[in-house]
């Protein structure tokens, strides 16, 4: 009865320890940056939201990154500190942001010959002024790897690997927003401050 | 009896590990151990290699114990509290950056609150540089288990650079080589008898920091 049971119980364990499905988990602390002096908002699509990235290639394992919660969240935070006001609505923002993902990409350390699980992301940010026009269009990448560990399991690997590309965007985000030469254009036509 | 003594030989073996510190000092260090703190940073920067995390805090941990401890900040809790400015991307690599950075007001506010004196950089990593033997196992509904005997040589190289926060000035260098073989004899159930390289060379070098610092 106990090796019946012990044989119902190893495949689940083994199941579970190789899960391809990984929900992207990323704690982004408040970013230490003077806020531009303007109202913006900003618009995430129920798209980006529950974005997920579903690797189906033949020639290398099946993976499901869910990103939609953790950028989400990056992105509510950067721009809250990013801005003095960042509001719900689009109609007394001076600027709209909209961010969408352009590129999820991977690599395991047996597929580079190196010691680490590597990721990169990409997004496109839209940013437009009141009246709809467009202000700036800006691709932005983040990178992150971990160092492969003896015994490590893979979907722990590609989490952290995930979490610190996105930590790097945020990053650049934080800090590349105000300098962007079109922003910085926009900002001196109005007279907005940081 | 040859299987005896393969396995008397590795037990012999294991946990076996050699460290080589060098050290330079450059200036004089003071530190006020009732006031001021210390952090140790990892380099991330190049493509390399990557500083693995655990040593850095198991280097923190070092500086904090012993009769001459230290007070350490905890490297996450440094990041995040100076974020985005000390990540892989934007972490000064030189005093001059550091001294320009610290002209924003923002940042010089959320560093002095640390009592920071001394920024520790550790860079390098501990990597697999031979490995050896063989091991097959097997499961069946009867049973099952694994025979054989691997081997594997790690190699660790490390250096910390000390920053005085207060002067602006580099105090000195510190770096930790080091080299050990691990074993993992397989009758039916593997055995893992691993040489802790990283931890070893952790203690070596967290111990000399330590002595570097507190000495002067």
């Amino acid at each position: 009865m106990s090796r019946h049971l012990l044989f119902m119980v190893l495949p689940l364990l083994a199941l579970s320890a190789c899960s391809r499905t990984h929900v992207v988990q990323v704690e982004l602390p408040d970013p230490l940056i003077s806020p531009i002096q303007a109202t913006a908002h900003l618009l995430l699509s129920d798209e980006f939201r529950q974005y997920q990235y579903v690797q189906s290639e033949e020639d290398r394992p099946e993976l499901t990154m869910v990103l939609g919660q953790a950028h989400t969240s990056l992105f509510e935070r950067i721009f809250t500190a990013m801005f003095s006001n960042l509001t719900d609505s689009s109609q007394d923002a001076q600027l709209v942001i909209v961010p969408e993902v352009n590129a999820f990409q991977f690599s395991l350390p047996k597929e580079t010959g190196t010691n680490f699980y590597e990721v990169w992301v990409r997004y496109r940010l839209q940013v437009m002024d009141q009246s709809g026009q467009p202000v700036a269009d800006w691709l932005l990448s983040g990178y992150g790897r971990v160092s492969s560990e003896r015994f490590q399991m893979q979907g722990t690997a590609m989490n952290e690997a995930t979490a610190a590309a996105l930590r790097d965007l945020g990053t650049q985000l934080a800090i590349g927003f105000a300098v962007q030469p079109d922003i910085v254009a926009w900002m001196q036509r109005t007279g907005v401050t940081q | 009896m040859r299987c005896i003594c393969a396995l008397a030989m590795a037990l012999f073996f294991a946990g076996c590990s050699n460290v080589t510190i060098d050290q330079m000092r450059l200036q004089e260090s003071v530190i006020d151990r009732d006031t001021e703190a210390v952090v140790v940073l990892s380099r991330q920067h190049t493509a390399a290699f990557q500083t693995e995390a655990s040593l850095v805090q198991c280097v923190g941990n070092e500086l904090g114990g012993g009769s001459d401890s230290l007070s350490v900040v905890p490297q996450q809790a440094f990041l995040d509290s100076l974020y985005p400015w000390f990540e892989p991307r934007t972490a000064p690599l030189n005093l001059d950056r550091l001294k320009s950075m610290l002209d924003d007001p923002l940042l010089q506010s959320a560093m002095g609150k640390f009592d920071i004196r001394y920024i520790v950089w550790v860079e390098g990593s501990t990597e697999t540089t031979e490995s050896f033997g063989g091991m097959s196992c097997t499961l069946t509904p009867a049973g099952g288990g694994c025979l054989g005997l691997g081997m594997w040589q790690d190699e660790g190289s490390y250096e910390a650079t000390i920053w005085d926060f207060k002067e602006l000035h580099e105090t000195g260098r510190i770096s930790a080589d080091s080299r050990g073989t691990s074993y993992m004899p397989a009758i039916i159930v593997p055995i893992p008898l691993l040489a802790m390289v990283q931890t070893d060379t952790c203690r070596g070098l967290g111990r000399q920091i330590q002595s570097f610092i507190v000495q002067g």
